[in-house]
């Protein structure tokens, strides 16, 4: 998604993504995506669960369940590919994270299991 | 005098009820297309839709805001191969559906829009464009992407699967 001040709600994304190059996603916020709210969906078994890329706005990933992303075939066949539950390559400030539950990321707050 | 009054009464009400009419009915759509299928009013598919339009042309491209797609459970399906869709070279603008700039326009499910060797919906040039409930799978870039000429869409409830291509520095995949 690249566009801005939209919500993407309650859907799941199941095994989307090719491992080569390894950017794919199952809910990604790429170019210059602001103002998006993510929240309450289910993403398991993509290259990557949910990617932010470096060049986002400010968006607010909330609530949203994240795990087994990549399958365990990935990992195995593709040892140095960046594949996560949460791929966040924007600054810091500019991405919100709020009770998700996930097991492995970059530049985001996981694990987290039983978020509060 | 009174005689036409009552005729120009009777016009006016038939005139009006065509009228109702025709924004009451939505057009129906089924089988196979070989064109781009031009949305000008509501939609609603009455069984599944086999795309065989040109290269890197839509499927199903909205030309007036305001108005619904709805699969009513049935499928649209593109050119791609079952199994690997396009093999992750995506052929640009052969999409599933766009918005092509419409606002509030809708797609709505259930239904299955699959096999497209572009993204399967684009919403792109929109403003409150809505996709809802759909299953999205095997396309070649993204099962629903929002392009950044696009502000305020709600995308919900829809299942995305193995979506996505392998142009570098292209990254998509679901949503």
């Amino acid at each position: 998604m690249v566009g801005h001040n939209s919500r993407v709600r309650l859907n799941t994304s199941h095994s989307n993504g090719y491992s080569d190059p390894p950017d794919d996603f199952g809910i990604g916020l790429v170019g210059a995506a602001s103002g998006n709210v993510i929240e309450e969906n289910l993403v398991t078994g993509n290259t990557n669960g949910i990617y932010i890329a470096a060049a986002v706005g400010k968006n607010v990933i909330r609530e949203n369940t994240v795990v087994g992303n990549p399958p365990i075939q990935v990992a195995t066949t593709s040892p140095a590919a960046r594949a996560l539950d949460i791929v966040n390559l924007a600054p810091a400030t500019q991405t919100e994270f709020d009770r998700n539950q996930c097991l492995t990321a970059l530049n985001a707050p996981c694990p987290a299991i039983a978020p509060r | 005098m009174q005689t036409r009054s009552w005729v120009v009464i009777l016009l006016l009400v038939a005139v009006a009820g065509a009228g109702a009419t025709m924004q009451g009915r939505p057009d129906t759509v089924s089988g196979t297309l070989t064109r781009t299928y031009t949305i000008v009013a509501d939609t609603d598919l009455t069984g599944d839709v086999t795309c065989a339009v040109a290269d890197a042309t839509p499927c199903f491209s909205f030309s007036v805001p305001g108005v619904e797609l709805r699969l009513n459970g049935y499928s649209i399906t593109g050119r791609g191969d079952a199994t690997t869709g396009c093999g992750g070279t995506p052929t640009t603008g052969e999409v599933g559906v766009t918005t092509n700039g419409q606002s509030r326009a809708v797609v709505r499910g259930p239904g299955l829009i699959q096999r497209f060797r572009g993204h399967g919906v684009q919403v792109t040039g929109s403003r409150e464009a809505r996709v809802e409930g759909l299953t999205v799978s095997t396309n070649c870039g993204s099962g629903i992407f929002v392009l950044a000429s696009s502000f305020s869409a709600l995308i919900e409830g829809n299942t995305t699967l193995r979506n996505g291509s392998t142009v570098a520095g292209a990254a998509c995949g679901g949503i």
